[in-house]
């Protein structure tokens, strides 16, 4: 993904087992705000649907909330993860990372998972990678 | 105690002295006989002439078998408690149902029979499991028997002594239950048309069950 482009990645996020109550993943984005160094609003957010999203409330869009249940637990959920309009510095190789926190489930196995990290690498201006191959599980608090 | 005495004087000659008589628990079913019938000898031992060449008397008596539900493991790898009230099994959920082999196995067969005949009609023993962690069947069949319509053993006079086997097979749930789960399977009389068979119980099958499911946040990255 490209600085600038309205698209950005998006990966899939679902439950390994059936929750016995609810399950509120929150996922945070410690991306650095660029806007608050350069003063050129740059950042990256993400967002659970995309067609809401504009460049204006990325800054706003650091935080997402996911919620399963025990009947939508193994259904996937999409985090689309986007860029904002491009700032027009070659600014290299970025990276922040995305977590994914269950604590506020009511359900005792999943509030009790640590929390887990995925990173994003941001190529400016080729694109937005995620860390690892691409088709790729990421099984937190699997051993 | 075989032999008691007692003794009568020119005293007491006319008070009542009770003797007390108590079955031996022999723990073993006699099948073919509901009752059996046995006897006391009376005889009089006496150093007064005319009482000790009076002739023996009996009374008769009739000693009832224990009424009983008997349970036993077919599958190996489960034990049975010294005590006889029940049978400790370990399963896993997802594994094959070869019921031979607990506890590489999701299922476990054991076998129910009654100890003696009834009387009459038919005793239904009811296999019972309270919190849906296994499922029930029996007669080779895959009928459930713990859910709703629930299908119990009959058991009648020509078949009382017949085996009758279970299998008890793990549910493979989707739930992270953690790392002890088990659950009891009981096995009461729910019916009978014997009196004696009302509200008995074979010893109960305890199963541990050893969980798949390990709960985790799923991230799956498709992008090209």
């Amino acid at each position: 993904m490209t600085e600038g482009d309205s698209v950005g990645a998006s990966y899939g996020v679902r439950l390994a087992t059936q929750p016995i109550g609810s399950v509120q993943i929150v996922i945070d984005s410690d991306a650095a705000d660029e806007g608050s160094e350069g003063g050129l609003g740059s950042d990256y957010g993400i967002t659970t649907e995309l067609e809401a999203f504009s460049a204006e409330v990325l800054s706003f869009h650091n935080s997402v909330l996911l919620s399963f249940d025990n009947e939508n637990w193994n259904i996937e959920q999409r985090v689309y993860v986007v860029a904002s309009m491009g700032d027009g510095l070659v600014e290299g190789l970025e990276s922040f990372n995305l977590s994914h926190t269950a604590a506020n489930s009511t359900d005792i196995v999943y509030s009790q998972l640590s929390p887990g990290t995925v990173p994003v690498v941001v190529y400016d201006p080729a694109g937005l990678v995620f860390g690892g191959p691409a088709s790729f599980q990421v099984l937190e608090g699997a051993d | 105690m075989t032999n008691a005495a007692l003794t009568f004087g020119p005293t007491n000659w006319d008070q009542p002295q009770t003797a007390f008589v108590q079955a031996v628990q022999d723990g073993a079913g006699e099948p073919d006989l509901a009752t059996m019938e046995s006897s006391i000898l009376l005889v009089a031992n006496s150093s007064d002439p005319g009482y000790s060449t009076m002739e023996e008397r009996s009374v008769a008596l009739t000693v009832s078998d224990e009424v009983g539900v008997e349970i036993e493991a077919v599958s190996s790898g489960s034990m049975s408690l010294a005590d006889r009230s029940a049978i400790v099994t370990n399963l896993t959920e997802g594994a094959p149902t070869s019921a031979e082999s607990p506890p590489g196995s999701s299922s476990f067969t054991y076998r129910v029979r009654l100890t003696i005949q009834p009387t009459t009609g038919t005793v239904s023993v009811e296999p019972r499991e309270q919190v849906d962690q296994v499922r029930l069947s029996s007669g080779g069949s895959t009928a459930l028997l713990s859910i709703s319509p629930s299908a119990p053993l009959v058991f009648t006079t020509a078949n009382f002594n017949d085996w009758q086997e279970v299998v008890v097979t793990v549910l493979d749930d989707n739930v992270d239950e953690g790392t002890t789960i088990s659950t009891v399977v009981s096995n009461v009389v729910t019916s009978s048309t014997d009196a004696r068979y009302d509200g008995r119980a074979a010893a109960v099958v305890i199963v541990g069950i050893t969980d798949d499911d390990t709960a985790a946040i799923q991230l799956i990255f498709s992008h090209a």
